[in-house]
């Protein structure tokens, strides 16, 4: 199996939301990292044939996806970055809901609506209003609705937004057995979901494709540019308007600041290994503020 | 596709603005009860000795006279009609004639009878009620009109029964339609709007779209349940309707023979805005060639064209539904046609 994404480009009006997306996704899990406003969930939606693409395509095993319609649907799972629930429904019911819109027949979707409960940790609140639930609880309905086909490709916009610290560590573990034999796009601002789980990584800037690789080679952009310094608390307030500073924590009364810089950013600073979340301060440090 | 219909009820029926609807609605639905099925004439009775019921007492009394009659409808039982009627209201026969509040309230059993009393001796009824006041010889005295003068009967007799109260109901119902047509109208608007946009108000629509249905046969699914929904509601209004009309005035006359009902008055049975009456049996309607009828009104025979009037409405059928279809008209004179029509009126 194999989606391809061939020039895919959004504009509306004179904004060019993407612009020529080029990839290639085969089973694995796929992080997608930018800022906000860098295209991601319009690339996502695109990718779900929710939006249709200004120009270029998008094409599963080589045919496009707008073509395939219901088939390519059937193989799809999406979790939307913002979603609603219809708040009269309990839990099983929309379930049971998204499963007749999926077509899956009564008997498969009520076992799958029953496993899917159990294994987001929503048993116990099966019967109950959606009105009642709390924002991670909604989210994890959300991940159970993408997941009850089975899909072949699973598209998750902010998955983790909402959940503990232990649904989160719980969700990754299950996303990453299960991308095993699919393809799992991914898309969140939290580096270390991607960090952890992610074969491969791409990094969106201005709607633009910028970086695209393993977590390891598109690090290695950055090789011998991470440093640490253990400054004072001035010292600590100069670098940080200085350079881009990724990082910063108290030891004892000294403050070990981690700066991204092609030159030695302080005299006592020491070269570290870089990780996913530096480079991604070093791409879109300053966005945002 | 049945899951997904049943889904979209639910959806439906998880809007507090739906079911508010419906409530106002169940509480419109019994103020036009009220107002139209409940408050009416014709749920008054004058009685022979003078005194006047109304609402449900009115209702059972005038079941009560008309069950004296069930069962077969011949002329033994249109003289036994004729008979009865004046032996209990001989005195009121010329505030009858003239007063139509006062007939308005008579048991409807009696409504139809000037059908069969022959017109040429209505003058001479005329004269003699008008001359006694209140007093008058028996009808049946005068003879009666066959049944066969009004139309071929069958081998089988017509079945009398009552029906007013229901046909009372139909056509309350049916007239203030609009009225109720209205409100639930809104309903549907409402219901159905919700299930159209309620993906987009409460942002479900990016699942939705992405299922394998989600952009085919829900729409299907949709247009279906708000069908389902429009013939349900409609249902329910008029279950609604029947339930409490039943429960005020009971279900006597409710599965009366519809073809009874034709038989027993001509002019139910004339076509809206015409006259000609349809029913076997009265092939001498014809349209009007008089010229002076307006368009669409017939006459009862050709031979009414020699009464097509400066007055137009006297030979004219159809100006109101009011009007009797007596098929033996063609044997009265104008001014006979002119007092039986008014007469027809009043009976009415």
């Amino acid at each position: 199996m194999q989606l391809v994404l061939d020039r895919l480009t959004k504009q509306y009006g004179t904004k060019i939301a993407l612009d020529r997306i080029d990839a290639v996704f085969q089973p694995g899990i796929y992080g997608l990292l930018g800022a906000n406003g860098a295209g991601k969930t319009t690339l996502l939606r695109l990718i779900c044939d929710i939006l249709k693409p200004t120009s270029g395509e998008a094409r599963l095993n080589g045919k496009n996806i707008g073509e395939l319609g219901e088939k390519y649907r059937a193989a799809l799972g999406y979790l939307p970055q913002e979603f609603g629930f219809y708040p009269n429904f309990t839990a099983t019911d929309f379930l049971l809901y998204m499963a007749s819109l999926k077509g899956l027949n009564k008997r498969y979707a009520r076992e799958k609506a029953a496993g899917l409960l159990e294994t987001v940790g929503l048993k116990k609140e099966q019967g109950k209003k959606i009105k009642t639930f709390s924002g991670g609880m909604k989210q994890r309905l959300g991940i159970a609705q993408a997941l009850l086909n089975d899909p072949e490709i699973l598209i998750l916009d902010e998955p983790t937004a909402g959940l503990d610290p232990k649904e989160r560590v719980k969700f990754r573990n299950f996303i990453r057995a299960y991308g095993e034999n699919k393809i799992v796009i991914l898309s969140t601002h939290i580096v270390t979901d991607v960090e952890h789980i992610a074969d491969e990584i791409l990094i969106l800037k201005d709607g633009s494709l910028v970086k695209k690789g393993t977590e390891n080679s598109i690090i290695s952009e950055i090789a011998g540019c991470v440093w640490e310094c253990r400054v004072t608390k001035q010292e600590a307030i100069h670098l940080e308007n200085t350079f881009t500073v990724c990082n910063s924590k108290s030891e004892d009364e000294k403050i070990v600041v981690r700066v991204i810089s092609d030159q030695k950013p302080w005299k006592t600073a020491t070269p570290v290994p870089p990780c996913l979340e530096d480079l991604y301060m070093h791409y879109f440090h300053g966005e945002g503020q | 596709m049945l899951r997904m219909i049943r889904f979209e009820f639910q959806k439906m029926f998880g809007r507090a603005v739906v079911i508010g609807a419906l409530a106002v609605l169940v509480f419109i639905s019994f103020i036009l009860l009220k107002a139209y099925c409940f408050n009416t004439s014709r749920t008054t009775a004058y009685l022979p000795d003078g005194t006047t019921l109304s609402g449900r007492e009115a209702i059972l009394y005038h079941q009560s006279v008309a069950g004296k009659y069930e069962g077969d409808f011949t002329d033994e039982a249109v003289a036994r009609m004729v008979s009865d009627f004046a032996e209990e209201y001989p005195k009121d026969f010329y505030g009858m004639t003239h007063d139509g509040s006062v007939n308005a309230s008579l048991p409807s059993a009696y409504l139809y009878l000037p059908m069969f009393l022959p017109p040429q001796n209505y003058d001479e009824i005329f004269r003699e009620a008008a001359g006694k006041g209140t007093a008058i010889s028996p009808l049946t005295e005068y003879g009666l009109i066959s049944m066969r003068e009004y139309m071929s009967l069958a081998d089988e007799p017509l079945q009398y029964g009552y029906s007013d109260s229901w046909e009372l109901f139909f056509l309350s119902f049916f007239g203030p339609a609009a009225a109720i047509a209205t409100p639930v109208l809104i309903v549907i608007i409402l219901a159905v709007s919700t299930a159209f946009s309620g993906e987009y108000s409460m942002k479900t629509a990016p699942l939705i779209l992405t299922t394998k249905y989600g952009k085919s046969r829900q729409i299907t699914a949709k247009l279906l349940a708000s069908l389902l929904f429009a013939t349900l509601l409609m249902g329910f209004v008029f279950a609604l309707f029947c339930i409490a009309f039943g429960l005020q005035y009971g279900l006597a006359g409710w599965n009366a023979d519809m073809q009874t009902n034709f038989g027993l008055c001509g002019s139910r049975y004339c076509p809206a805005g015409i006259g000609s009456r349809s029913a076997p049996g009265y092939a001498d309607c014809f349209s009007c060639e008089c010229g002076e009828c307006p368009g669409g009104i017939a006459s009862a025979n050709r031979q009414f064209v020699d009464f097509c009037p400066s007055s137009p409405w006297t030979g004219c059928w159809g100006w109101d539904s009011n009007i009797g279809c007596a098929g033996s008209f063609r044997r009265y004179s104008t001014q006979s046609i002119s007092k039986l029509s008014r007469r027809s009126m009043i009976f009415r």
